[in-house]
C-alpha cells in the first residue's frame, strides 16, 4: 500500500537562515509519525510545506497521491490540519466552529450536522456545543482544537505541539485521543519536542535539529542504532561552567549538556562508571542528585545531536 | 461563491457579536453628532468671521443690508460692490466667503431670484450668505403681499385676495454653483462623524484578518479546499457590508432624530462605498504593515484621527489655496466632505461624482498597494 504522505528533499530558507534543510519522510495510513526536535529545529517550517501554507525552495510532498502547493486546493482536501496555536474563533460556539469548518471543508445539510456531532462526541464536548469557545477551560479549547482538523475525514492529520501550554490532565487526555487516531487508519504526525509524548504515541520518529533530520525509525531502532548508551542526570549548583566541556573529554562519554543546574551526560555502562562520572563532577561543583535512566530517545538525541531536547 | 458568503457571514455574525464594533460604528458617532449638535452653534459663533460682498442692481436695498450685517450682525468684512462680477471675482479669489446678489427686478411686481455665490471651501459662510437672502426675500415678500393687500383691500370682491395668496413667491433664492457646496451645522456634524468613524469600524474590520493570523485562524483557513481569493473576497465583502451598514444606520438615525440633509441617495450611496473603499484600503495596507492586532488598531487609530482632522470632519477647512486646504487633499474625508457638501445642497451630478471618483482612487490605489505586500498579510512565504 503507498503512503499517505511522501515528502522528499524539503529546502527552505528565511534570508540566510536555513530552517529546513533536505528533510524527508514517509508515513503510511494508520502510523503515526512523530518529528521530535527542539524549539527552532524546524519542525513548524517542515509542517507548514506539507500543508501549504509556505512555499517550498526545493522538494516534493505527496500527500494521498497527489502534490502540495501553496496554489492546490482540491488536494489539501486530503489534510488534517492542527495548529500549534489555538485556532478557533473564540466568539463563536464549539458546533459554530465545527459547523463552519466543515463547510468550508464543502459539507452540506444533514452532513454538516452529523459531523459535528460526531467530533463533539470524539473530543467530549457533546454537553458544551452551545457554549462560546471563550468559556471553555483551557483543555476544552485544546479538544475543540484538534477536533476542528478531524471534522472532515482527512487522510492526513497534522498536529504542531498540541500539547504546549496545557495542563497536565488535559494533556493525558489529549494524547489518549492522538493515540486512539491511529488505529483509525488515519495517517498522523505529530511535531513535539516532549521525548515522553513521542515514545508514547509515535510508531516511527525522526529527529531534527538545526533543519536536518539527523536520525529515522523506531523507538527501538534509534536506541539500538546508539548502542546501549545511558543517559546520567545529575542536579549540581555552584561552579559549573565548563562542566560538559571537561567531561566530554573522559574516555567512553558520547554527550554531555548542561543548562539551569542541570547536567546530562550519555555513555555506555553508566552504573559501572558512577563513582568516576561523580568525582569528575564535584571537582568544584556541590552534587545535589543523580539519576541514572536506561536508554531512551532523549539520550538519543544527545548522542546525536550534542544537546538536550529542550535546549 | 458559496465559501466567499461562508466566509462573509461568519466574519459579520463575529462582528454582530462584537458590542465594540457597534459603539464604534454607530453609537459613538451618533451620541457626538447629537452632543456636538446641541452645543455647535455657539462654538462656530465664537470664532466666525466671514466676509460677504453684495451687489445691489436696484441700489436700494443694498446699503440697508450692508449696514445691517455690520450694525447688527456684528460681521467686521461686509461691502456693498459695484458690480455683480466684482462680487462674483472676490469669491472666486477667495477675498470674500460669499456674495449676495440683488437683481435688477426686486422692486418689479415680477418674480426674479436673489443669488447666492458661495466659496466651495467655506461652507459655513455660505449657509449664512443663504440664510440672509432667504431673510431678505421673506422680508421683501411680505412687504409685497402688504402692498398687494393694500390695493386689494379696495376691492369687496374676497376672489380678489385668494388670487394674490395663491401668486407665486415674489423672490425666490437660487444658489449659484459655488455655493451650492453646502451643509448646514446639523448634517455637517453628521456626515463629519459618519465619516470619522465609518474609517474606524471599516479599519478594524479589515485588521480583523491579523487577528486571525496571530490566532492562528488565518493558517487554518488557508490549509483548507479553499482558494486564497476566495478568503480575501469574502472578508473583504465583510467589511464592506460593516462600514455600509453603519453608515446606512447614521444616515437614517441623523436625518430622523435630528433632522440632517443628506441629500438625493444615490449621491450618498455613491459617496458610502466610496468612503468604504478608500477605509478598506487604508485597513488592508496597514495590515500589511504592522504586526500585531494591538499595533494595527493604535496606528490605524493615529492615521484615521489626522486624516479626519485634516479633511474637516470637525471643523471646515478654508479652500483658500494655502497650505492647509492643499495638504487636506491627501485626505479622503476632504474629498468626502465636499461630495456630500455638494450633495446636500444644489450641487449638479458631476460636484458629486468627480469626488468618490478620487476617494475611489484613493481607495484604489491603496488596495493595490495591499494586493502587491499580500504575502506579509498571509505569512505566505
Amino acid at each position: 500500500m503507498s503512503p499517505v504522505l511522501v515528502c522528499e528533499g524539503l529546502h527552505k530558507s528565511f534570508g540566510e537562515r536555513k530552517a529546513v534543510d533536505g528533510v524527508g519522510f514517509e508515513i503510511a495510513a494508520g502510523e503515526t509519525y512523530g518529528l521530535l526536535g527542539p524549539n527552532g529545529a524546524g519542525k513548524t517550517t517542515t509542517i507548514s510545506m506539507i500543508c501549504g501554507l509556505l512555499h517550498k525552495d526545493a522538494g516534493t510532498v505527496i500527500v494521498d497521491g497527489e502534490p502540495i502547493e501553496v496554489s492546490s486546493v482540491g488536494a489539501r482536501r486530503a489534510l488534517g490540519y492542527v495548529p500549534q496555536d489555538l485556532a478557533i474563533y473564540p466568539d463563536l460556539t464549539a458546533f459554530e466552529n465545527l459547523a463552519f469548518f466543515a463547510k468550508l471543508y464543502g459539507m452540506r445539510g444533514v452532513a454538516v450536522t452529523a459531523a459535528v456531532d460526531r467530533v463533539l462526541e470524539l473530543t467530549g464536548l457533546a454537553d458544551r456545543g452551545k457554549d462560546r469557545a471563550d468559556e471553555f477551560s483551557g483543555g476544552m479549547k485544546r479538544r475543540l482544537n484538534i477536533g476542528i482538523g478531524l471534522l472532515h475525514g482527512p487522510k492526513l492529520l497534522m498536529l504542531d505541539e498540541p500539547t504546549v501550554g496545557v495542563d497536565p490532565q488535559s494533556r493525558n487526555a489529549i494524547l489518549d485521543s492522538v493515540d486512539a487516531l491511529g488505529t483509525e487508519g488515519l495517517a498522523v504526525l505529530y511535531t513535539t519536542h516532549y521525548m515522553e509524548e513521542a515514545e508514547r504515541l509515535c510508531d516511527r520518529v525522526g529527529i531534527i535539529d538545526d533543519g536536518k533530520l539527523v536520525a529515522e525509525g523506531t523507538r527501538r531502532d534509534l536506541i539500538a542504532g546508539i548502542g546501549q548508551r545511558d543517559r546520567v542526570t545529575f542536579e549540581v549548583a555552584g561552579h559549573v561552567e565548563g562542566l560538559a566541556e571537561r567531561l566530554l573529554e573522559l574516555p567512553g562519554v558520547d554527550g554531555a549538556t548542561q543548562a539551569e543546574g542541570r547536567l546530562e551526560v550519555v555513555l555506555k555502562g553508566a552504573a559501572a562508571r558512577l563513582p568516576e562520572l561523580i568525582a569528575a563532577v564535584s571537582n568544584g561543583t556541590v552534587v545535589k542528585g543523580v539519576a541514572v535512566h536506561e536508554p531512551d530517545l532523549e539520550a538519543v538525541f544527545l548522542h546525536l545531536t550534542g544537546k538536550a531536547l529542550r535546549d | 461563491m458559496r465559501t466567499v458568503f461562508l466566509l462573509t457571514w461568519k466574519d459579520l455574525r463575529q462582528r454582530l457579536r462584537d458590542k465594540s464594533m457597534i459603539l464604534m460604528a454607530i453609537v459613538a458617532p451618533l451620541a457626538i453628532t447629537i452632543i456636538l449638535t446641541s452645543v455647535a452653534g455657539d462654538a462656530f459663533e465664537g470664532r466666525f468671521q466671514p466676509s460677504f460682498r453684495v451687489h445691489d442692481a436696484t441700489g436700494l436695498i443694498g446699503p440697508s443690508l450692508v449696514a445691517g450685517l455690520v450694525d447688527e450682525a456684528g460681521f467686521e468684512d461686509v461691502e456693498l460692490v459695484a458690480t455683480r462680477q466684482e462680487a462674483v471675482a472676490a469669491v472666486e479669489d477667495n477675498e470674500a466667503s460669499a456674495a449676495i446678489l440683488i437683481p435688477d427686478g426686486v422692486a418689479s411686481a415680477e418674480a426674479v431670484s436673489l443669488e447666492v455665490i458661495g466659496n466651495a471651501g467655506d461652507g459655513l459662510a455660505t449657509a449664512v450668505a443663504v440664510s440672509i437672502a432667504e431673510a431678505l426675500a421673506s422680508e421683501t415678500n411680505a412687504g409685497r403681499l402688504a402692498a398687494a393687500g393694500l390695493v386689494a383691500g379696495g376691492v369687496s370682491n374676497p376672489a380678489a385676495f385668494e388670487g394674490l395668496t395663491a401668486m407665486p413667491p415674489v423672490i425666490e433664492i437660487v444658489a449659484g454653483e459655488a455655493g451650492s457646496r453646502i451643509l448646514d451645522g446639523k448634517t455637517y456634524l453628521a456626515v463629519g462623524m459618519a465619516l470619522f468613524f465609518l474609517f474606524f469600524s471599516v479599519q478594524a474590520a479589515v485588521l480583523n484578518v491579523i487577528e486571525e493570523r496571530q490566532e492562528g485562524t488565518l493558517q487554518r483557513l488557508l490549509v483548507a479546499p479553499v482558494g486564497r481569493a476566495s478568503i480575501l473576497v469574502g472578508k473583504t465583502l465583510a467589511a464592506a457590508l460593516t462600514g455600509l451598514v453603519a453608515m446606512g444606520v447614521l444616515v437614517v438615525a441623523t436625518t430622523l432624530m435630528l433632522g440632517a440633509s443628506w441629500g438625493e441617495v444615490w449621491g450618498v450611496v455613491l459617496l458610502s462605498v466610496a468612503a468604504v473603499m478608500a477605509a478598506m484600503g487604508l485597513g488592508a495596507v496597514l495590515a500589511t504593515i504592522t504586526r500585531t492586532a494591538e499595533q494595527a488598531g493604535q496606528f490605524g487609530g493615529i492615521v484615521a484621527t489626522v486624516l479626519g482632522l485634516l479633511g474637516g470632519v470637525f471643523f471646515p477647512i478654508v479652500g483658500d489655496g494655502g497650505w492647509l486646504d492643499v495638504l487636506s487633499r491627501i485626505s479622503p474625508h476632504r474629498w468626502l466632505m465636499e461630495g456630500f457638501g455638494a450633495n446636500a445642497g444644489s450641487g449638479s451630478p458631476a460636484d458629486v461624482i468627480v469626488p468618490a471618483l478620487v476617494v475611489l482612487g484613493i481607495g484604489g490605489v491603496l488596495g493595490g498597494v495591499a494586493l502587491l505586500r499580500r504575502a506579509r498579510l498571509t505569512g505566505v512565504v
